[in-house]
């Protein structure tokens, strides 16, 4: 009789101890957001990440040792880090003038390499094996993912500082967008064989709007007309939120993802900032969650049901949080400064992602190079859309 | 007829010492089972898994992490070792930041629920006498 009222307690005392510490924990891991985001300088965790970039890039030897651990898994990846570390290069350019001439050598060492890269090794060197699959419908064979994002690197390179010998590939790659756009018979571009990714559209169009701005161009009409398409054609039903991939016969193949629309939403801002908020305060509601103070999101609203691909990272099964999703809602909650979200998602991130820092430089364990870069984007967003008249 | 019980008086003892032995077993397992609810049980299982997280910290596992974005720590470890190595540090990790201060949590819990108990007790025994 002893021995269970001694069991019963020590049950008791466990459940009560639990009730008192889980909704206590995010305290622990509670940071002020300022130190994640400021709005005109730096902010530590900017810096601190930033640094870590510009190491693999100064560090020959351990660049080599990421992207092989990247590449292995998904070439994408390699590709979509530079974009991103490009693009927070930019971004930390125009915010710490100091700095700028180191953060611009790195962003044209790597502009340098990745068109070396694509021009050696061609078109599939950073796409994944699948592409080889299927024919492609357009001729010849691009890729909009590998045109938009190169665009943009080239176009957010001459808007912090003009480099003449980046006009003419800019030029070139979107004159290539905009003519193969307007042969298109839907308005969409494949990125991989019969796989056209929304995502790509707008990395394309923000980079033929930065163009217009840099060199007198105007492509604002086929900007709207292609708005006007993706608000009548690849709108999911349910949630109102644009589906990430379709054939180029407009069939939606993935539906909307989070590991796309959070960065869909914030590269609408410089094109559509009406239709920009709509879409951030959708997948919100449709993918943002909040457990015991943690925030985090899900890959797929609830009306849509998927496998976890490559892009989702593995679901944790019971409350469905995506690596991919809850990285990416980042870029989302800074560029429509959601404070809130954004600070219980920093905080999810120090309790789930395994910091490390070392000498001055922070890297998460849990995540790689690109889902970093992708972090030190959200650091860094803004004065690059600011240029373009947009105001995230 | 001296006995009405189907079993003769030897086999009957030898029925009622294995029901002795088997409640002194239950019993035994109450108690064992009892003992690891106790504040000392907890604080000593905190301990063990703080030194089991802090072994696989030092191992440098926590590389192993990336895993939960599909990506390899180590190319040459295999993809199957490095789930394995990083989950290994994970379980770890949790268990050292959502059950240990659970644990000391109910430990002091529980001493504090035997002090009051036993002062209850006393005082109840000091008004009897």
């Amino acid at each position: 009789m002893a021995s269970m009222k001694k069991t019963l307690m020590g049950l008791a005392a466990l459940l009560l101890a639990a009730a008192v510490w889980l909704p206590c924990l995010h305290f622990v891991f509670a940071r002020r957001t300022s130190d994640f985001y400021q709005a005109q300088a730096l902010s530590p965790q900017a810096r601190a990440l930033g640094n870590r970039h510009l190491r693999l890039w100064t560090e020959p030897q351990s660049r080599e040792q990421e992207l092989r651990k990247m590449r292995a898994s998904n070439a994408e990846w390699d590709f979509m880090g530079r974009s991103f570390l490009v693009w927070s290069l930019a971004n930390m350019s125009l915010r710490d003038l100091g700095s700028q001439p180191g953060y611009l050598q790195t962003m044209d060492q790597i502009i340098q390499e990745t068109l070396r890269l694509e021009q050696d090794r061609g078109l599939y060197f950073f796409l994944m094996p699948y592409a080889h699959v299927r024919p492609w419908i357009m001729q010849p064979p691009r890729s909009l993912f590998l045109d938009g994002e190169i665009a943009l690197m080239l176009a957010a390179r001459r808007l912090v500082e003009e480099k003449p010998e980046y006009q003419q590939p800019l030029t070139e790659r979107v004159n290539l967008i905009v003519d193969r756009l307007n042969q298109s018979r839907q308005g969409l571009l494949e990125s991989y064989p019969d796989e056209c990714w929304t995502f790509d559209h707008l990395n394309a169009l923000v980079a033929i709007r930065m163009a217009d701005r840099l060199d007198g161009t105007d492509h604002s009409a086929l900007i709207r007309g292609w708005l006007a398409l993706a608000k009548q054609k690849l709108v999911h039903a349910e949630t109102g939120l644009l589906v990430s991939n379709t054939t180029m016969g407009l069939r939606a193949l993935n539906g909307p993802e989070g590991s796309s629309i959070w960065m869909i939403a914030h590269l609408l801002q410089p094109l559509d900032p009406d239709f920009a908020r709509d879409q951030y305060d959708r997948a919100r509601k449709e993918l943002g969650r909040t457990t015991l103070g943690f925030s985090y999101a899900r890959e797929w609203p609830v009306s849509w049901e998927s496998e976890p691909d490559i892009d989702s990272g593995p679901i944790i099964p019971v409350f469905n949080i995506s690596a991919g999703s809850s990285g990416m809602a980042f870029i989302g909650a800074t560029a429509f400064q959601d404070e809130p979200f954004l600070s219980s998602l920093a905080t999810t991130l120090d309790f789930a992602a395994f910091p490390t820092r070392k000498k001055g430089a922070l890297k998460y364990c849990a995540s790689n190079q690109v889902g970093d870069a992708a972090l030190l984007y959200a650091t860094t967003l803004g004065p690059l859309w600011r240029k373009i008249g947009a105001n995230p | 007829m001296k006995s009405a019980s189907p079993v003769g008086p030897g086999l009957h003892s030898q029925a009622a010492g294995a029901e002795k032995t088997g409640t002194a077993g239950r019993q035994s397992f109450a108690l064992r089972f009892a003992a690891c609810f106790s504040p000392m049980s907890f604080i000593r299982l905190a301990l063990l898994l703080t030194v089991m997280f802090g072994l696989a910290h030092l191992a440098g596992l926590r590389e192993f992490t990336t895993m939960l974005n599909g990506t390899m720590a180590n190319v040459e470890v295999g993809w199957r070792m490095s789930v394995f190595l990083g989950t290994v540090y994970i379980l770890g990790y949790l268990g050292f930041v959502l059950l240990v201060p659970t644990l000391v949590l109910a430990a002091v819990f529980l001493k504090v629920a035997e002090c009051v108990g036993g002062r209850r007790r006393s005082d109840a025994q000091r008004s009897l006498s």
